[in-house]
């Protein structure tokens, strides 16, 4: 039985296949030339490293960039090129040398932007370390500083809050299998508690499939919306800010918490194609990252700026979602004037500071 | 995939190449008769100028590559519905008109035809279905497809598998939407 099934299907196959040969023969052209311009980019780029081989566990946090690198990762725009220092950061300056330290996730680490042109190191005039790693969430950056609280004392801390994803992350025990640091409340209560007691190299076992779908929606909902997830999650950064701010203060460091909008943000007609994904857009409101920040901020006199106000989509690579060259500029300029702003320095330094990048031109000032 | 990859430098540059010289090799073959050392020589001049245009004039590539992928995405497009249609409009069907292999289990009274789970060991659950294959792991899905075939008792797929090559090719992996999740961390 199984012999004549299998006669059936083979007859049936071979029409079906003489159907598809015209099919076939339009598509060749067109495969031999997607083909050989995939295999022809190795030679016009250099050949990338694996992530897994590029990060290493690490006890509190879950995980961090390999110390000593000097690597070209893919994306799916291309291929970058990033080293780190003996602690596993990026940028030429060392931690203690830095006047401003930028804590956060991919956007701190500058994914997808070469060395050069890292935002960092954008200002002669002015050092600064961005403390971060792709998939970081608000939990992780504050044990950073925790552990770097020595280091915090008459520096400007800046704060990336990611909106796209932190809010919901901050909730969540991994990141695509990686064990990650995560809030809970405390016995049901209004209190929060960073639990790490979790946290090993082995892989979270999960249906990667089902959950990719549930983390994006969570993620917009928890950023935008309107659902009890919601008011969770800024419930939870609330709790992580106030922590922030008062480590800063008791090591003499001098807060400011900026949040790093999503492409869609930025144009009405994406936002609703977005997060029509997702449910109703009317449940969905794109300027509440910012509005409920800032009250978290005023209410703990932590100075705040909203990201959107600084950037643009031509500040982003649409493929991918991080900072372009330009906006990685934008970012560099925009922590010089926060620099000058808040750590008052002498109107001199202050002209130098805010003009210090490498495209501007400074003009001297006297006395 | 028919489909070009994101548009990049290296992509850029990779592809003009490759339109270069099938352009030169297509004046070398079709435009000058009969072929001959002369034919070639054109043909490689064609492809010299093509690919210094493109590498000092980067931005007449960006027009090219783009309607090319437009062109593609299309032809991926219908192309996956058509072969997909084969499969089940031409091939299922004439399969289905021998009965099912499928055997139901009729119980006798009072019999439970509950099975108890025997649960998997950690390092299993990369492979979740029970019938394992002894392949070891590869970049082809044509020999896991195979051994799964014959393992499983269902020989007769394997005359799919020319049309589900011709279905992985026309596969295309690009979205041109924002993206609504933003990680690429692993």
């Amino acid at each position: 039985m199984n012999l004549f099934r299998f006669i059936l299907a083979a007859l049936a196959a071979v029409g079906g296949i003489l159907l598809a040969i015209p099919l076939a023969l339009l598509s060749f052209p067109f495969w031999i030339v997607a083909y050989l311009t995939r295999k022809g980019c190795r030679f016009f780029e250099a050949p990338s490293v694996p992530w897994d081989r590029m990060i290493e566990f690490e006890s509190t946090v879950g995980w961090k960039p390999k110390a000593n690198l000097d690597v070209y990762s893919s994306f799916v725009a291309g291929v970058f090129h990033w080293k780190t220092d003996a602690h596993g950061w990026r940028g030429n300056s060392s931690i203690e040398q830095s006047k401003v330290l930028i804590f956060g996730d991919s956007y701190a680490f500058g994914y997808a932007m070469d060395e050069e042109e890292l935002f960092t190191d954008q200002n002669h005039q002015l050092c600064m370390k961005g403390i971060g790693a792709p998939g970081y969430n608000m939990v992780q950056s504050l044990l950073w500083m925790q552990k770097l609280s020595p280091y915090l004392t008459d520096k400007l801390v800046v704060w990336f809050i990611c909106i796209s994803n932190d809010f919901y992350d901050n909730l969540q025990l991994n990141m695509q299998g990686y064990k990650s640091p995560f809030l809970r409340r405390i016995n049901g209560s209004e209190e929060w508690e960073i639990v790490t007691s979790h946290l090993s190299p082995m892989k979270w076992l999960y249906n990667e499939d089902r959950d990719q779908a549930r983390m994006r929606k969570g993620r917009y909902v928890a950023a935008f919306g309107t659902s009890p997830l919601t008011e969770r999650a800024y419930s939870a950064c609330e709790f992580l800010l106030k922590q922030g701010s008062a480590l800063c203060s008791a090591s003499g460091g001098k807060l400011v918490v900026m949040t790093v909008p999503h492409m869609a943000q930025f144009n009405a007609a994406d936002w609703e194609k977005t997060v029509s994904r997702f449910g109703d857009p009317k449940l969905f409101n794109r300027d509440l990252p910012n509005e409920r920040i800032r009250e978290i901020c005023q209410k703990l006199e932590v100075p705040f700026v909203a990201g959107s106000s600084h950037l643009q989509l031509q500040d982003y690579i649409l493929e991918d979602g991080h900072w372009n060259a330009r906006g990685h500029q934008r970012i560099a300029e925009v922590l010089g004037e926060l620099y000058s702003l808040h750590m008052n320095k002498s109107g001199k330094e202050n002209q130098a500071i805010r003009v210090g990048s490498r495209i501007l031109q400074m003009s001297q000032t006297t006395g | 995939m028919v489909t070009l990859p994101p548009l990049r430098p290296a992509a850029l540059k990779s592809f003009w190449l490759v339109i270069s010289i099938g352009l030169g090799l297509l004046s070398a073959f079709c435009i000058i008769r009969p072929v001959s050392i002369w034919s070639f020589s054109i043909g490689a001049i064609v492809a010299a100028v093509l690919t210094f245009a493109g590498t000092h004039w980067p931005r007449i590539v960006h027009k090219p590559y783009r309607l090319y992928n437009v062109i593609a995405c299309q032809i991926s497009r219908y192309g996956s519905l058509i072969v997909m249609g084969i499969c089940f409009y031409i091939v299922l069907v004439a399969v289905g008109r021998k009965e099912s292999t499928l055997t139901l289990a009729r119980p006798l009274a009072l019999q439970s035809l509950w099975v108890s789970r025997q649960p998997l060991a950690q390092d299993a659950y990369k492979n979740q279905h029970p019938i394992v294959t002894n392949n070891p792991p590869s970049q082809s899905w044509i020999p896991a497809f195979c051994s799964w075939a014959v393992r499983s008792g269902n020989v007769w797929v394997c005359g799919l598998l020319p049309l589900l090559v011709l279905l992985s090719l026309f596969s295309d992996e690009q979205d041109n939407a924002v993206p609504a999740d933003l990680y690429t961390l692993f």
